[in-house]
């Protein structure tokens, strides 16, 4: 065994996990002295999540106020509205309701709730030092690697603190069954992403490679299942597997993988999931080329011990290098093939690197473009 | 003088890397396909220019065309088009004016000019009828466009330059003729990325005459007819110009105002057409040969200048809570002098003031007041300070620092004055024009809140008019004439004139097909075809103009354009305006989904092979 | 029952009705009898070429038939094209 490094890990929520968990929301808030909780959704949130949602309220006694006025982007607009109404219903609790931007919303609405009195501007030098409003998160299969982490990405600017952490996640299977084919493959593929980048860094911790190990672990196993079959039990696997892979993400600094791919995403529009889904094993390739070691843990987690104690040791890097594409390849639908393929210009690719380094200036651009360049076209490797 | 029967089908293809040039003929198969002006230089270019290229690179092209009816008289017919891959928004752009240049080049004997490659020093063209001259443009360079113009304009009757703003690679930097604008898309950003200052063309060596000049005068009486029978063409425009629309478009909630939070205001009248009219005394100042008068001149601070026209005055003006039409009028000579299109220029501003008021940004520009505007204009054009993060638009700015849901543009190109949340036809319309953001591929806020003829909030049949739209702006703009020659064309024929409005709106809402093929928009390839001498129809006509939206379309796509492309800031699909209590915004999805079946898009927005054979587009 | 009701001309038609002292800001304020339909305000005003106008409340349009209530503010313009 390798010797212990010393390092340092934080988990904040409690996560509830399974059949009727919803159901223990108004307890656990009334744990937190909150009963009056804003309930924040998709302007698009289906009747079906809707009325789930408040039977599950029902016996409580506890009443909500729903804002479902959040769309694709996770603005300062919203975040401010949200906020308002919280003030103006006297809530003392923020549920989202919903992954992606009504988490990010939620988090900023916390902020202004709890940092700026006059609810005026969010700004991305606030200093976050202090116990926020009790927030609640309630996945619904579409997350997309923030949620569950001391971080949110509100109006491109990111906030990391560990007052961001929710206090409460509530994996309900009735909810997670029904996100989408597409996002259930993109919240898998950020899954991936977190988890991989997270344990492959050479400041890792045992505990963020136990997230990472186990939320690899879930999704290799259901994916298939999951997606192709919507088992109930398989969604609600990769639901836990999305909020671990978070977990572990959010204990480590953001990879070069997830920079570049959200880099593209608001340059170009293209979604982040799917090109880290293209982004991730090139990047492997490449740090295996590197005489970086890629962890063998990869092959033990995507593949599990029987596949990991049978490959010689020298083999595993770049046998878990294998198996992570072909868990990939089981969402081509939703990977590109390339770059290329996307019709992204060539010229483009300077940009991009630029666009990433300045969103995050730990990682060097050269590197950046080494990667756009050896994922740009397929028939060029 | 010697003459040129129908068209010279000659274009002119400059080198500036090698200061050379060659004489394109156009066949006849590419003018029945492609008419001439917008869509014969798409075609000129997609023929000779590859996919992923970059706009102010060496291997963009820019190409200027002028139509067939230019120099023949026939009304409003003096406008001309430039067509390149725009550096605003990565994809193809094309831009249209009525200024001198584009008769100059005509009556020189060529059709059009097409400029590729750098010049390795500023430099100018002058154009005869020999040919290209290279000129050292040293001493112009750095020069405002009135100033840069009188100088090259010694040497013909006709130029476009750029300003300041296109030498600096500001990415709405516009081309100036005259003065008149090739506004949209930062055309002149791709100028100056090659080191071309200007285009100046002799002019009047050869007399344009229609093949068929018999036909073609009676059809040319039969226009002009309609032009001065048409309330549009013949009251509207020629008392107010378009500045006309501010009180309609305030009337309807689709002003926009406070960057499009709201959509009237109770002082709009202030910077009305009407009010224009009286305060500062206006008169027609127009493109040449103009028959409609929109283009209006008046005092402004003691000085007679260009009234603005109503883009720059909704957008500098409502749209920043600003009634000042002395301060918009000193805004608009700014950016006309140094080269930036107001549209663009304006609604970075609005950003840049919303920006400031949520702290996502660090200016001194607020709402409702004119400090700092003008010095801001003047640094953006000079890329000087925060004008340097300005003169990328708002696309760019809000990747950089945040306010998407506020930042007001489609594929990059900023709004025009038009609030699609009280014109549905219009959002379907912004979201999917080919160059972005553009009230002019199909007005469909002029169908439905100026003359009532469709349900403005309601997506039935919005789908079939956009798409009918598209293949006649575009095919007008191949003429080339001006579009608002569709009020008289199509609104006075005797069907349409005479039949009540009610029925009107009925009709067009519910059976919109069945009511376009009412329409008789035959004036438009009869003036053509007596010109070239070929035939036209309305039927090849309108398939001409499908042809050249589509080829735009793919190569479009080919610049990675595909339906998450084709949206609307969220400011439009989620927010209601303020005065609407039920909060309306445009619904986009299921109108997007019918266009796309329409137009022979796959569910991603992408031409169908089959869609690109049928208009015998073949695919590199 | 009398319910009052502002009128707002635009593009001149505020001239050709020869309004005197005519304020676009406060527009023309008139007295009529509850139920009364925008046509007949306009007939007595003597308005010339009615169905060629456009009319707007609240941001929509209306139409001639349409009955006016207490408080409406109308606007009165000639339809443009674009620009």
């Amino acid at each position: 065994m390798e010797k212990l490094k010393d390092y340092s890990f934080l988990c904040q929520p409690k996560i509830i996990s399974g059949k009727k968990s919803l159901e223990g929301i108004p307890l656990e808030l009334s744990d937190l002295n909150a009963s009056k909780p804003l309930v924040l959704a998709m302007n698009n949130i289906s009747d079906k999540h809707r009325k789930t949602f408040t039977k599950a309220f029902g016996d409580s006694n506890m009443s909500f106020t729903l804002f479902d006025g959040i769309g694709q982007y996770a603005g300062v607009t919203a975040a401010r509205e949200a906020a308002i109404l919280f003030r103006e219903r006297g809530c003392d609790a923020l549920i989202a309701l919903g992954d992606g931007p009504v988490m990010n919303i939620a988090k900023g609405a916390n902020i202004l709730l709890s940092m700026d009195k006059h609810l005026h501007k969010l700004t991305n030098d606030v200093e976050i030092n202090q116990h926020m409003k009790p927030l609640v998160y309630v996945p619904l299969g579409a997350a997309m690697g923030l949620e569950a982490t001391s971080k949110a990405d509100i109006d491109l600017n990111l906030y990391d603190s560990p007052f961001l952490y929710p206090d409460l996640i509530v994996i309900d299977d009735r909810l997670v069954i029904d996100a989408s084919v597409e996002d259930m493959n993109y919240s898998a593929l950020m899954a991936l992403t977190g988890s991989i980048e997270s344990s492959s860094l050479e400041l890792s911790n045992p505990m963020a490679d136990s997230y990472a190990h186990a939320s690899l672990a879930y999704i290799s196993e259901n994916i298939t299942k999951g997606i192709k079959k919507k088992k109930k039990n398989s969604c609600l696997a990769l639901a836990n597997g999305a909020v671990m892979g978070s977990i572990a993400y959010s204990n480590a600094p953001e990879g070069i993988v997830y920079t570049t791919s959200k880099a593209i995403e608001r340059l170009l529009g293209h979604s982040a999931a799917a090109v880290a889904g293209l982004l991730l094993p090139h990047w492997l390739e490449l740090k295996s080329a590197d005489k970086k070691p890629v962890r063998d843990v990869l092959m033990l987690a995507l593949g599990g011990f029987d596949v990991y104690s049978s490959t010689p040791k020298k083999e595993r890097p770049h046998g878990g290098v294998n198996l992570l594409e072909d868990l990939i390849h089981n969402m081509d639908d939703y990977v590109p093939l390339d770059l290329k393929s996307l019709n992204i210009p060539q010229y483009k690719l300077k940009e991009i690197a630029q666009y990433a380094t300045e969103t995050n200036s730990t990682i060097k651009k050269k590197d950046i473009l080494t990667l756009l360049e050896r994922a740009y076209d397929r028939e060029e490797i | 003088m010697q003459e040129i029967i129908g068209t010279s089908n000659k274009v002119l293809e400059v080198d500036l890397s090698n200061k050379s040039f060659d004489i394109i003929t156009i066949t006849d198969k590419e003018r029945v396909e492609y008419l001439g002006g917008k869509g014969l230089g798409l075609k000129l270019i997609y023929d000779r220019m590859d996919a992923g290229v970059d706009p102010l690179g060496e291997e963009n092209i820019i190409a200027f065309m002028g139509g067939v009816l230019m120099g023949t008289g026939a009304p409003c017919s003096g406008r001309f088009d430039a067509i390149t891959k725009s550096p605003l928004t990565g994809i193809m752009a094309s831009s249209s004016c009525g200024g001198p240049f584009g008769m100059a080049l005509k009556t020189s004997g060529w059709d059009g000019i097409v400029v590729k490659g750098v010049a390795k020093t500023p430099t100018y063209l002058a154009v005869d009828s020999k040919g290209v001259t290279f000129k050292n443009a040293k001493t112009i360079w750095g020069k405002d466009t009135q100033a840069s113009q009188k100088v090259i304009d010694k040497e013909g009757t006709g130029s476009v330059v750029i300003g300041p703003a296109g030498e600096n690679l500001v990415k709405f930097a516009n081309i100036c003729s005259g003065q008149r604008y090739l506004g949209r898309g930062g055309l002149g950003a791709v100028m100056g990325s090659k080191n071309l200052k200007g285009i100046v063309a002799k002019g009047k060596e050869f007399k344009i005459i229609p093949k068929e000049k018999e036909k073609f005068d009676k059809y040319k009486k039969k226009a002009i007819k309609y032009i001065n029978n048409n309330d549009l063409t013949s009251e509207a425009y020629r008392k107010f110009g378009t500045n006309a629309n501010v009180n309609l478009a305030n009337a309807g909630g689709i002003l926009p105002v406070r960057n499009f939070t709201k959509g009237l205001h109770g002082e709009a009248h202030k910077i009305s057409g009407e009010t224009m009219a009286e305060v500062h005394d206006t008169k027609f100042h127009t493109c040449k040969p103009c028959t409609i008068l929109c283009g209006h001149k008046g005092t402004f601070g003691g000085k007679m200048k260009p009234v603005p026209e109503y883009e720059t005055i909704g957008l500098f003006g409502s749209n920043l809570e600003i009634f000042d039409t002395e301060a918009i009028s000193e805004w608009n000579d700014i950016c006309g002098e140094m080269g930036m299109d107001t549209i663009s220029a304006a609604g970075t501003i609005s950003w840049t003031m919303e920006a400031t008021e949520k702290g996502l940004f660090d200016s001194k520009l607020k709402f409702g007041s004119t400090d700092g505007i003008s010095e801001t204009l003047k640094n953006i054009a000079k890329r000087k300070g925060m004008g340097d993060d300005l003169a990328e638009g708002t696309k760019r700015l809000a990747q950089k620092y945040g306010g998407k849901d506020f930042a007001m543009n489609v594929k990059g190109m900023e709004l025009p004055a038009y609030d699609p949340r009280g014109s549905y036809g219009q959002g379907l319309s912004y979201a999917v024009a080919n160059r972005g953001a553009c009230h002019l591929t199909t007005s469909m806020f002029v169908l439905e809140v100026f003359l009532g003829m469709m349900q403005p909030y309601t997506k039935r049949g919005k789908h079939v008019y956009v798409d009918f739209g598209e293949n006649i702006s575009t095919a007008v703009n191949s003429l080339h004439t001006c579009l608002f020659t569709a009020f008289a064309y199509e609104l006075e024929p005797p069907l349409i004139k005479y039949t009540p409005t009610f029925l009107l709106n009925i009709m067009v809402t519910n059976m919109t097909a069945v009511a376009i093929k009412f329409m008789d928009i035959s004036l438009w390839p009869e003036l053509w075809s007596t010109i070239t001498g070929q035939k036209m129809n309305t039927s090849k006509f309108l398939k001409a103009g499908a042809r050249i939206n589509i080829l735009e379309r793919y190569m479009n796509t080919r610049e990675g354009i595909s339906k998450k492309d084709d949206t609307l800031p969220p400011r439009l699909l989620q927010e209601g305006r303020t005065f609407d209590s039920k909060k309306r915004t445009v619904p986009l999805e299921s109108m997007l989904k019918k266009y796309y079946k329409r137009k022979g898009y796959d569910s991603n927005g992408i031409p169908k092979d089959r869609t690109l054979k049928k208009y015998g587009i073949e695919k590199k | 029952m009398n319910i009052d009701v502002t009128l707002r001309f635009f593009s001149g038609i505020d001239k050709d009705l020869n309004i005197k002292d005519y304020d676009p800001s406060k527009g023309l304020t008139v007295t009529v009898p509850k139920g009364t339909r925008l046509k007949k305000i306009l007939k007595e005003l003597k308005m010339p070429k009615m169905s060629s106008n456009a009319y707007f409340k609240e941001g929509e349009r209306m139409g001639l038939w349409s009955k006016v209530h207490d408080g409406d503010d109308i606007s009165v313009l000639r339809p443009s094209g674009g620009g």
